[in-house]
């Protein structure tokens, strides 16, 4: 089932938006706006936050459904490939199928980007790490950030802070480009079969 | 900013389906480009906003990381037509405010603050349309209205 729909006429009574429980001071912004997604977008939507198995009935309260309307989103998602539904004990639980989001995700690098792109964007990615390294005299961005309580100058703490935060994102992203590129010429020959 | 942790692109896919449905969003995109992907920059539709505002479009700047089991986010509204920016944090800034504050500058009247608060639901999605509504509903109005 595609994202766009649910975005219609509700077909049935599991899909219609019922008024909630005003939170905080945001009644008003319930009533107007909320309505423009559907149940079904909100557990989806949510689904693809889960970082940590969870329940139906966890996942039901903080989307604001029923526990068998999240089921039924949440098994499709299972049948797709997005989640990985996991028994322990009694109990059913719903998890982000992490391999498959990390092949996704190599793959939307190769489709959207060209080899000389992501060739380009490694180099750059190492090579400021490379700097990071003989600027701070440091291996990890742990270790950068380390540093930032020995510090006075909040300039000086907020360029390492920075620093470090970027190193920290450039380490997760690095492994997915170089898969990207490893296997480009095969995820194009692919590419070309299905076109 | 400079927030500790990694992003997560499956949380941003989620957090992007939120942006769309925000009536006042027209774009969404991956900063500083879509190889790195380290926040998510939309553009408001500068005619949608109240008051209104323009000509130059407002931007959300929405960054969310994780590290090990602590979560960081920050939701930050800027206009560049009038510098009044204002936004959700979670991070480690204002330890005397708890986790999560809001901040906000209004360069017009002088007028900035931060405050504590808290959101109802843990899962991003949720917090994210929650902050989008009381931005566009009640804080713009509230803070940068003609009244």
């Amino acid at each position: 089932m595609s994202e766009k729909s649910d975005s219609g006429t509700a077909q049935h009574s599991d899909e219609q938006e019922q008024p909630t429980a005003p939170s905080e001071s945001s009644e008003r912004a319930d009533r107007s706006t909320r309505s423009s997604r559907t149940r079904g977008e909100r557990v989806r939507a949510a689904a693809w936050t889960l970082r940590e198995p969870r329940t139906a009935s966890w996942i039901a309260e903080e989307t604001e459904v029923s526990v068998k309307t999240a089921q039924k989103y949440l098994n499709q998602l299972v049948e797709d490939n997005v989640l990985l539904r996991v028994e322990q004990g009694e109990q059913t639980l719903y998890a982000l199928d992490q391999l498959m989001a990390s092949y996704r995700e190599v793959a939307t690098l190769q489709r959207e980007h060209t080899r000389e792109e992501l060739t380009t964007a490694l180099e750059s990615m190492r090579d400021r790490i490379t700097d990071w390294k003989a600027t701070y005299d440091v291996d990890q961005p742990g270790e950068l950030r380390s540093s930032l309580a020995t510090l006075d100058d909040e300039q000086e703490r907020e360029s390492r802070r920075e620093a470090a935060s970027e190193w920290e994102q450039l380490e997760t992203r690095l492994p997915l480009v170089q898969t990207a590129l490893r296997e480009y010429d095969w995820a194009t020959e692919r590419e070309t079969i299905t076109a | 900013m400079g927030l500790p942790g990694t992003t997560d692109p499956s949380v941003y896919r989620g957090l992007r389906g939120v942006l769309d449905r925000q009536p006042e969003i027209t774009a969404v995109q991956y900063e500083p480009d879509s190889i790195i992907k380290a926040w998510l920059r939309a553009t408001i539709d500068p005619d949608r906003v109240h008051p209104p505002t323009g000509p130059e479009a407002p931007e959300l700047r929405v960054e969310w990381r994780f590290h090990g089991d602590a979560v960081y986010y920050q939701i930050h509204y800027y206009d560049p037509n009038t510098g009044f920016n204002c936004g959700w944090h979670r991070d480690d800034d204002h330890p005397d405010l708890g986790p999560v504050h809001f901040q906000y500058e209004n360069s017009t009247t002088g007028e900035h603050d931060h405050v504590r608060v808290q959101f109802s639901k843990t899962v991003p999605t949720e917090i994210l349309w929650e902050a989008g509504n009381r931005l566009f509903e009640e804080k713009l109005p509230t803070l940068i209205g003609e009244d």
